[in-house]
């Protein structure tokens, strides 16, 4: 590897590192990845846990029926299968009883109807319209470029779609969601808490246009056979298949940058990087880190401020989320059994299990808290092989589950420090888990891992304080604004150099947007043609003038 | 189902890292392979993972990495693909005792092992002076190698032991210590003839012990005990050191390669049935869980596999297909022997060793053993895992365990943190204590035990301990069912050693079902040489007429050469 000139450096192979690698080494360029870790993927990572699969990140995947990536890059082919349950989620009551909704639209009609006949009607019309807003133009606009804000609404205005963007895009989620007017309190717990779980913030405006495609996504969600890293694991492959190189446990310390331009990278060993010192060039380096590593530390503010002042003030400013997530992972003897199962069946097939919420008072009164570092118990839960027997290995010993339970929670507790903490909030998750499904005891448990926010931001370098997201998703950081103005497109003022992760337009939550839309703007520039066409939706979009 | 292509050249089931060898030579060799994995990822015993706190990499199964031996890093060109094994120094192995004394094996320079060993016996320590003397040089000649190759990278043949057994009369007239008819010997007879100190004894049983050979066995373990003498003797052939980032680094760099050279991986693909028909392999079938239900790939030319004998002649081909000596053979093949209880630490000092006074050479030793003062400890547990079939206790470590992963990589542990591996020889089954499932209950009460008997030689064990992950032979069993607990694919003593390997008869790597191979469970001893894959593809290749190939030339020994010019490591034998 080191003798070799490459045309394509990339750091960090997280989901966006990996799709950009992915297109580019088909296109044609010669290309390394760098990572960090001894391992890429980034939050696509699945460990095995005695053969119990624990994905200790990423698992509810929003887009893997609608990312380009999926169809162009031969994903399916690569071992990358999903599966969408039609039993999408259930809101556990404390009293017994469960409120669930599934992906087939009358299906959760028929489930809302035995609570309340009028929003069973009023939901049909949410959907619809979330679902048309969704496909006809949030999707497509993830997987093209963005645009300056006036140019945006310019677009966005000639159409009765755009309109409704523009117009939703205002207000804050728990203003949308009080106007969809749902009279259950139940199913207004559930549907505040779909659209906000991965860190909308119920009273942040700007942002809303996530709401309906939140709403459309969370109930068409994916599980990926066999554990979230297969994804990333068959995006690698497509790399090495076109002749890429992967260098794993080196970290980039350095982005070499002469007259402005990037010409390479310095990279050392992880966790003792004055060792193993090598340098690699290259005609185009591709960074997936986040701005302030960026542009304050892979390259120095004294080399950054020259050229961009407004690079370096912005990373300085830059605001990462406002809470975390803190990841109960169980392998058990024996599949929990649900109490609100006797009310409903249905809630022993449900993808995603939210438990420890009766009210939106209790889930508003959570987030509420978190920015005070309070604790909550309430959460959701995944038996990831009830859905999919490859997560446990129930071929050896039938009967054994693999549960995961995640609960919002904030990055620096009141209660203490997470080292001396996890374990006792562990345990209250826990009692939490036994109060919905007795069965899940102590003695049932064959491993047990309490990961906190620490943990998050220990193990994925980008993800400061938590932020699963690389970055907290508010107006003046989303769009055309994410990472800053001067980098909106991907291309940034250093020549050469372009940025694709999480921290980018569209943002976080493995949609690959990032990775995708940046491999289009690095062909371009290399005056390479793009060997991938665009999906139909994106074209039909385009003709309704809704995506640039 | 339609976009995932159906049919190869050749089929291998099970992507351990014998299995994507295999697949590496026959790929780059031209055929069209497709390995299919049962688990969401390939090389399940060549894995690391952060099993513990972010940072902290854990190899829990292979860690000790052998592939520097053989040919295929440079046939293969993995340090292209990011092989990268290290080592922290030039102590390969040691073996600590509580009274504070230690042997040690040096692994170019033989009179630094001889030097450590006269502070313990010195009449041991002349015993190994004259062994080194008279065999060292002989070593350096091509026959090193060639012992290397007979091996590891050959097909097991009776000719082939018999060539051996002649290579070892020879070193017995050469050196009157070394016992004639060895063949007639068990492991520990050949011990007891040689060593006067129960402690050159121990030491010696460790690395046999370690590649999973029953030392009281005639053959396997007069055999194995011997060559490890010599290799001991010998300088610069034994290289072994720890994956960069982990071992998982060495299963990187082979799926690298083989993807590289157009090769196909499907993961989460649990194989159900291997297609015979008219007493022909044709193709695979796998199961309702994969992530491709039921879909069947037909293989034109071979089908490989990779799993032990039982899953793959008994589960997979089925007993109608198989002669009766194959259903037989695979029906009755031991699994006993060398199940693992793994303790993994991660400390917060560097590991300090009682015995490091007056033995400061183990400093940055790789690997060590512990837990067995005398053989009568060793017998103790062999009496555990092969008759009572409980662990015991105090337990006994003469697998492969490592203080000195960080020394030879500080990517594996976070600044300031040191990683610390141990091996406990114990039973699988534990019928008597309720059956193997009952080791997800007593884990962490053994893990206790085996802490405890470390601290008593190195002291700061337990007050430096940040965490610990203890692992059992069930998880191993769970994790991977083709080795039933075991370490290393199966017994290896007498009666399934070397072409009695899996079985009699079998003619390993080929089988009685035309069409279909074994890359494992088959030679004289697994680790993480590759031999079982290197040796199933040279079959192959030679079967399917695709061996004669520019690139595949090197021999054993050649990447050892390379790597001691990269450490700057020069022999000095004993004159």
């Amino acid at each position: 590897m080191e003798n070799e000139k490459y045309d394509v450096i990339i750091v960090g192979g997280g989901p966006n590192g990996l799709t950009a690698g992915a297109y580019l080494a088909r296109a044609g360029a010669r290309v390394l990845l760098i990572e960090r870790r001894h391992e890429t993927g980034g939050g696509l990572v699945s460990e095995d846990f005695s053969a119990f699969r624990f994905n200790l990140h990423a698992i509810y995947m929003m887009m893997m029926d609608v990312m380009p990536p999926y169809e162009d890059l031969d994903l399916y082919a690569e071992g990358c299968v999903y599966l969408q349950p039609e039993v999408q989620v259930s809101l556990l009551a404390r009293d017994g009883k469960a409120l669930t909704l599934y992906r087939d639209l009358d299906r959760s009609v028929e489930s809302i109807r035995k609570f309340s006949p009028k929003d069973a009607e009023r939901f049909r019309d949410v959907y619809l319209e979330s679902k048309e807003l969704s496909f006809g133009a949030i999707i497509p606009l993830t997987y093209t470029l963005p645009m300056p804000t006036l140019d945006f609404v310019d677009m966005l205005q000639k159409s009765d779609i755009g309109q409704k963007i523009l117009d939703i895009g205002e207000k804050t989620p728990r203003e949308i969601v009080d106007e969809w007017g749902f009279e259950n309190p139940l199913l207004q717990t559930l549907i505040l808490h779909l659209v906000c779980m991965w860190g909308l913030e119920p009273d942040v405006s700007g942002v809303g246009f996530l709401v309906p495609l939140y709403l459309n996504r969370m109930l068409n969600m994916s599980l990926i056979k066999g554990g979230s890293h297969r994804l990333s694991s068959a995006l690698q492959r497509a790399i090495i298949a076109s002749g890429g190189d992967v260098l794993e446990s080196y970290t980039v310390t350095k982005i070499v940058v002469e007259d402005g331009t990037a010409t390479g990278v310095e990279v050392g060993l992880t966790n003792a990087e004055e060792q193993g010192r090598k340098t690699f060039e290259a005609k185009v380096v591709i960074t997936s880190t986040d701005p302030l590593t960026t542009f304050t530390k892979l390259i120095t503010e004294e080399i950054m401020e020259p050229i961009s002042m407004g690079c370096v003030e912005t990373a300085k400013q830059w605001e990462w989320e406002h809470w975390s997530l803190f990841g109960l992972h169980l392998a058990l003897k024996e599949r929990p059994q649900f109490r609100a199962a006797d009310f409903d069946p249905a809630v022993n097939d449900a993808f995603i299990k939210i438990i420890g919420y009766d009210s939106p008072d209790d889930f508003l009164s959570h987030l509420n808290g978190l920015g005070a570092g309070e604790l909550s118990t309430a959460g959701h839960i995944t038996v990831t092989s009830d859905l999919d027997p490859l997560q446990a290995p129930v071929d050896v010993q039938p009967g054994v589950a693999t549960l995961r339970f995640e609960a919002l929670a904030p990055y620096e507790a009141k209660e203490g420090k997470w080292d001396d903490i996890a374990a006792s909030y562990g345990d209250r998750l826990l009692s939490t888990i036994q109060e919905y499904a007795p069965n899940v005891d102590r003695g049932k448990i064959i491993r047990r891992y309490d990961n906190p926010p620490t943990y998050v931001e220990q193990k994925f370098a980008n993800m400061v304080r938590g932020s699963f997201k690389h970055g907290a998703y508010k107006a003046t950081q989303m769009g055309y604004m994410r990472p800053n103005i001067e980098c909106s497109g991907y291309r940034t003022p250093v020549k050469n150099l372009y940025l694709c992760g999480a921290s980018t337009y569209p943002g976080g939550m493995v949609l690959l947007g990032g990775g995708y839309n940046a491999a289009r703007v690095v062909v371009e520039d290399m005056g390479i043609d793009p060997w991938w066409s665009e999906p139909d939706y994106i074209v039909k979009a385009r003709e309704m003038k809704l995506v640039p | 189902m339609a976009k995932v292509e159906q049919e190869y050249d050749v089929i291998i089931i099970g992507g351990g890292i014998n299995g994507i060898t295999a697949g590496c030579y026959l790929q780059k060799a031209g055929l069209k392979a497709l390995i299919l994995e049962r688990r969401d990822e390939v090389g399940c015993f060549c894995s690391t993972q952060e099993l513990l706190h972010p940072g902290a990499m854990v190899s829990v199964h292979a860690n000790g990495l052998f592939p520097a031996i053989g040919p295929a890093p440079l046939d293969l060109d993995l340090d292209r693909f990011g092989m990268e094994i290290l080592m922290p120094g030039p102590i390969v192995y040691f073996a600590p005792f509580r009274d504070g004394t230690a042997l040690a094996w040096h692994w170019y320079n033989p009179k630094v092992t001889y030097d450590v060993w006269r502070r313990v016996n010195e009449k041991d320590a002349e015993t190994f002076r004259t062994i080194a003397k008279m065999i060292g040089p002989i070593l350096q000649s091509d026959l090193g190698p060639e012992m290397m190759n007979m091996m590891f990278y050959e097909p097991m043949t009776d000719e082939s032991f018999l060539n051996l057994q002649n290579i070892l009369d020879m070193f017995s007239t050469m050196v009157p210590v070394f016992p004639k008819d060895s063949l007639y010997l068990t492991g520990v007879e050949v011990l007891n003839e040689m060593w006067e100190d129960e402690r050159s004894k121990v030491f010696l049983s460790g690395w046999p012990i370690t590649l999973a050979v029953d030392i009281m066995s005639r053959i396997a373990g007069s055999t194995t005990v011997l060559m490890m003498t010599a290799l001991m003797a010998g300088a610069g052939i034994a290289y072994v050191g720890t994956g960069r980032g982990g071992s998982h680094n060495l299963t990187h760099a082979l799926t690298r390669c083989f993807l590289h050279h157009g090769g196909k991986i499907l993961a989460g693909c649990p194989v159900a049935k291997i297609v015979v028909d008219s007493g022909e392999a044709r193709g695979v079938a796998l199961s309702r869980d994969a992530i491709y239900p039921e879909a069947e790939f037909r293989a034109r030319r071979a089908v490989i596999s990779n799993l032990s004998p039982y899953p793959t002649f008994i589960e997979l081909v089925g007993e109608d297909n198989l002669p009766a000596f194959a259903t037989l053979g695979a029906r009755k093949f031991d699994y006993r022997g060398s199940p693992l209880f793994t303790t993994w630490w991660v400390l917060n000092e560097r590991p300090k060793w009682k015995c490091i006074e007056r033995f400061p050479e183990i400093d940055r030793g790789f690997s060590f053993n512990f837990g067995a003062e005398t053989m009568a400890d060793i017998f103790r547990m062999d009496e555990h895992v092969m008759v009572l079939d409980t662990p015991p206790d105090p337990p006994v470590n003469m697998g492969y365990c490592i203080h000195s992963f960080c020394d030879a990589d500080p990517s594996q542990a976070p600044p300031g943190q040191y990683n610390v591996l141990t091996w406990a020889n114990v039973p699988t089954m534990i019928r008597p204590l309720g059956g193997p499932e009952k080791w997800d209950d007593i884990r962490e009460d053994y893990g206790d035990k085996v802490e405890d008997s470390l601290n008593d030689l190195m002291p700061n064990l337990k007050s430096a301990k940040i965490a610990r992950y203890c692992d059992t032979p069930w998880d191993t069993w769970r994790r991977n069912p083709s080795s039933r607990g075991h370490m290393s694919s199966g017994y290896y003593g007498e009666r399934q050693w070397w072409s009695w390997r899996p079985f009699g008869g079998c003619g390993a790597p080929r089988t009685p079902v035309d069409k279909l191979y074994i890359s494992n469970s088959i030679g004289s001893i697994s680790v993480s040489s590759l031999g079982g894959g290197y040796t199933c593809a040279k079959v192959v290749a030679e079967d399917l007429g695709v061996r004669n190939q520019d690139w595949w030339a090197s021999k054993p020994g050649d990447y050892t050469k390379i790597m001691m010019d990269r450490v700057g490591a020069k022999i000095d034998l004993i004159d």
